[in-house]
């Protein structure tokens, strides 16, 4: 579904080398690597939002950078990382920005959206929050309420960019959870993350990144073993299983 | 309007604009009524009944004139700068995310007041001084605009008010250096009151050259009224949401220009407007641009309405509006900032 | 050897004793001044003013360049001295050192004898070391400033002369105000600015004449505003509401259109035809700036306010004054067009 081909990431000068990426329909695909490592320069290029240094990304044989502002919103839905508003709307106005795609230039949204809208929240159990200002809201339920906006905007991709980053244990899960569960309604989803244990639980294939470019694809079990683990964070990390599941461990502070 | 939000939100706004508008026209008959040239309510209705031919007797001719072509059109026009005042500030507000920036921010009355400084300077005709104030304030933003553009870099908002800062410090340096050269005995006072505003020497003509112009450019607004809400989230979450956030600003910027400019040209730089009845009006209904403009536009027509007819009557002299909008201003301001919730209103 | 070198240093500093004189300004301050002053910096227009009518030769420039059409009313050898600034009135432009190099006997200034003045010429004196005089520039001063600066600048004839016109003419008005009540004195109002609504309010140095001519200013708002303020801006409302019997103005965008301008129509003055336009070349008749320029523009207004009493040949008079104080002949094609939209 997306490809990439020689694609050369950064603001103004390269990241990385060239990279190629293939990440297919119906799945969820997470991107994982450090901090600083390009992973969201790579994740804002691939959707769309920063101009490549060189290659193409191509969307269903379409070149995403040549995509207009409507035509890519319909494509991707993008969840960015934390949420900074200035101005209180409500959690309503905020979902149905969602729709802003499938509205003409001029017009207003009409009663199907609010009504999509509402199928969106309530999906995600947060139609109580409707009349809300979103800036009061605690850091999961704005999430969810991006989520819901995502949803809303009907696309054929979700991204989400660090969708967890600032929030607590609880709503970490909480959220991550819907997630999960979207994925297995059939959404495409692109997450970025810099926390192994997300890939090794809860995604279909996995992309790490280092240094502007993949360092290697593939099925989470396969590549995310402990000593690529400890080569991608610079790290003594451990992967250990604890039953069915598998989680990262750091080596060094355990022996203490 | 398609009903957005819940019931109150949609009640509260049908009501807050029919009393605005209500307590307008209101205003603007008493604001008739009250002036230095004494003028009874009897007979501004004789003259009215007059005007639509049901009084067969013609008023004082005075009188018609005073109303006519004085008080009328001043009336309106402060209305009309109050509204348009209050619209760029919404836009400016929304579109750089930030409610602390009035419609000043780039540089259009710095510019306006070069072009108007510069007129009275060369010795223009009153019309070409307002046509040198009008293209002053639309040049400087768009240089402010081109100096911005051609700067590449992620933070385009954040360009576009710095390069608002140094090409409106450059057009104030200007301005100085007019006043310097202006006859201090006599150019100098009149670039003085200008630069303070008033609407004392608007009339008819001023006011059907500026309400086209005005209208003009409130078209975008409206018509772009969901998108400025989707802009003010940002430009990258706009770009993914399917906005073009370059090219609405550019529209935006060029209406908001356009109407202040407008304004400005035929009442002098008055402050304060556009920076403060924004918030009002988000603290009534909300920032949904949808609401939250015709609100505006209302808080301001009634305020520049008020605020000109003490001008016009505090003292027998004209009190400079740009010192009263000031003095009221300012002390609001406070008060909504004590007021203000955690986030913005 | 060295016995001369202390003899000529004695005899310098004896020199220097014996030829300066102690002068006591409208401040009430004390100041040296050279006993022969041949070089005089003016600190504003009214002093540039006064200086060229007593003694032209000594000015060392004028506050700023004259424009084309103030030129012919100024002497063909003092038209074109050099452009020095002015240190005084709203912002100033003069550079110290320029006034320095410009090396004067003295720096006077003539106008307003206000604190901010006082320190200001308290502090260039310090500064320059050059003596700095402040003369009272109230219009009823004009002659004891005539006769005292004519003492000062070594011009004590010149002085006389011209102390005498002025003095000839304010008891002239007298004696003619003094037989006038106060409620028939014509209501006068001064246009301002292109619009016509900016005015001086009564009591300012702005309209002075006016009350001084025997009119009354109609923008008389009390001695309080007076003192606050000098010009203010009005509406037209007001100008209706106040209604004057005559209109002058010195603004050429006003004069043009007042008498088409539908707004203005109601007002006295514009449906009895009296806006008169008051000449500036070289220096205004009524105001800019407030000095002896205006003495003319006195016995003008006279004229307009009290045709009756005071007939005179305006162009007789224009001649006269120009000769008297300007030192120039204005050819008649200049007089014409000085005085073309001021007759009555």
């Amino acid at each position: 579904m997306i490809s990439a081909r020689n694609l050369q990431i950064g603001y103004q000068k390269p990241l990385g080398d060239h990279l190629h990426l293939e990440l297919s329909a119906g799945q969820f695909h997470m991107i994982l690597g450090p901090n600083g490592s390009g992973k969201s320069t790579l994740f804002k290029t691939l959707i769309g939002l920063i101009r490549p240094m060189s290659g193409q990304v191509l969307v269903n044989q379409l070149d995403v950078h040549r995509l207009a502002a409507t035509a890519r919103a319909k494509t991707f839905a993008y969840v960015p990382q934390s949420q900074q508003q200035v101005f209180p709307y409500t959690v309503g106005e905020m979902v149905l920005m969602g729709r802003t795609s499938h509205i003409k230039p001029f017009s207003v949204p009409s009663h199907s959206d609010i009504e999509l809208c509402d199928q969106a929240m309530a999906s995600l159990d947060i139609l109580g929050l409707k009349n809300q200002e979103f800036t009061k809201l605690s850091g999961g339920q704005r999430q969810l309420t991006i989520l819901a906006r995502a949803l809303a905007q009907d696309a054929q991709i979700l991204v989400l960019d660090e969708p967890t980053a600032s929030l607590d244990f609880g709503n970490e899960i909480r959220v991550l959870e819907r997630i999960r569960h979207l994925a297995d309604q059939g959404w495409t989803i692109i997450l970025s993350t810099h926390n192994p244990d997300h890939a090794l639980q809860l995604a279909d294939t996995v992309t790490t990144v280092s240094h502007g470019t993949v360092k290697d694809h593939g099925l989470p079990h396969q590549i995310l073993t402990s000593a690529h683990l400890s080569d991608l964070y610079q790290a003594n990390v451990e992967v250990v299983s604890i039953g069915q599941t598998k989680t990262c461990i750091a080596a060094q502070l355990n022996r203490a | 309007m398609v009903e957005i939000l819940g019931k109150t939100n949609q009640s509260q706004t049908v009501l807050s604009g029919g009393l605005l508008a209500i307590c307008l026209i209101l205003l603007s008959v008493i604001a008739s009524g009250i002036g230095q040239y004494p003028i009874d309510y009897s007979d501004i209705i004789h003259a009215l009944l007059h005007y639509f031919g049901i009084e067969e007797e013609a008023p004082d001719q005075t009188i018609r004139l005073v109303l006519s072509e004085v008080r009328l059109p001043r009336v309106l026009a402060s209305v009309l700068v109050g509204a348009v005042l209050a619209a760029a500030g919404c836009v400016f507000q929304g579109m750089f995310r930030n409610p602390l920036v009035s419609p000043d921010i780039l540089g259009v009355s710095t510019g306006a007041g070069l072009g108007a400084a510069a007129g009275i300077l060369l010795s223009l005709s009153i019309i070409s001084i307002q046509l040198m104030a009008f293209l002053g304030g639309l040049i400087t933003v768009g240089a402010v605009y081109l100096v911005a553009s051609s700067i590449r870099q992620h933070e385009p908002t954040l360009i576009l008010v710095l390069a608002g800062i140094v090409i409106g410090s450059l057009a104030g340096a200007c301005l100085s250096l007019v006043k310097i050269l202006a006859d201090p005995y006599d150019q100098l006072p009149a670039i003085t009151f200008w630069l303070l505003g008033s609407f004392a020497a608007v009339d008819k003509i001023d006011l059907l050259g500026a309400l086209p112009l005005c209208i003009l450019a409130l078209i975008p607004m409206v018509l772009l009224r969901w998108r400025i809400n989707v802009l003010s989230l940002g430009d990258e979450e706009a770009r993914a949401l399917g906005v073009n956030p370059d090219k609405i600003r550019l529209f935006l910027i060029f209406a908001a220009t356009l109407m202040t400019a407008a304004g400005v040209a035929i009442a002098g730089v008055i402050g304060w407007v556009g920076l403060v009845v924004p918030h009002i009006a988000r603290l009534l209904v909300g920032p949904n641009f949808n609401r939250l403009l015709p609100i505006a536009m209302l808080i301001g027509a009634n305020f520049l309405l008020i605020v000109d007819t003490i001008a016009r009557t505090l003292t027998q002299t004209e009190t400079p509006i740009g010192i009263l909008t000031a003095f009221v201003g300012a002390p609001v301001f406070v008060w909504l900032l004590f007021h203000a919730r955690r986030s913005w209103m | 050897m060295r016995r001369f070198i202390q003899c000529a240093f004695l005899m310098m500093a004896a020199t220097a004793t014996a030829y300066a004189v102690e002068v006591t300004d409208s401040a009430g301050r004390t100041v040296t001044v050279p006993d022969t002053i041949t070089r005089i910096y003016a600190a504003g227009p009214p002093a540039s003013i006064i200086t060229y009518m007593l003694a032209p030769e000594k000015l060392t420039g004028w506050p700023r360049a004259h424009h084309a059409y103030e030129r012919p009313f100024i002497n063909e050898a003092y038209r074109d001295l050099p452009v020095t600034g002015r240190l005084t009135g709203r912002g100033s432009t003069a550079n110290l050192e320029v006034v320095i190099g410009l090396n004067p006997d003295l720096i006077l200034d003539f106008g307003s004898i206000r604190q901010t003045y006082v320190s200001l010429a308290e502090k260039t004196q310090e500064q320059t070391g050059i003596p700095y005089l402040l003369i009272d520039g109230r219009f009823e001063n004009t002659p004891t400033a005539l006769r005292q600066l004519g003492k000062i600048l070594g011009v004590e004839t010149r002085g006389e002369e011209l102390a005498e016109y002025a003095e000839n003419l304010f008891s002239e008005i007298d004696q003619h105000i003094a037989t006038v009540k106060e409620d028939d004195k014509p209501r006068v109002y001064l246009a301002r600015g292109p619009e016509g609504l900016e005015t001086g309010v009564a009591g300012s140095i702005n309209t002075e004449i006016i009350e001084r001519a025997g009119g009354r200013n109609v923008a008389d708002y009390g001695p309080e505003i007076a003192r606050q303020r000098n010009l203010v801006s009005m509406s037209i409302e007001e100008v209706l509401d106040l209604d004057p019997d005559i209109i002058v103005t010195w603004d050429r965008q006003f004069y043009d259109q007042v008498y088409q301008n539908p707004l203005w129509q109601p007002v006295r003055a514009v449906k009895n035809r009296a806006v008169y336009f008051a000449p500036a070349a070289p220096f205004g008749w009524i105001d800019k700036p407030p000095s002896i320029n205006r003495l003319i523009g006195l016995k003008w207004m006279t004229g307009l306010l009290y045709p009756d009493h005071f007939s005179f040949d305006l162009e007789e008079e224009v001649r006269h004054f120009y000769r008297l104080f300007y030192q120039v002949e204005i050819s008649d094609a200049d007089l014409q067009q000085l005085i073309a939209w001021s007759r009555y």
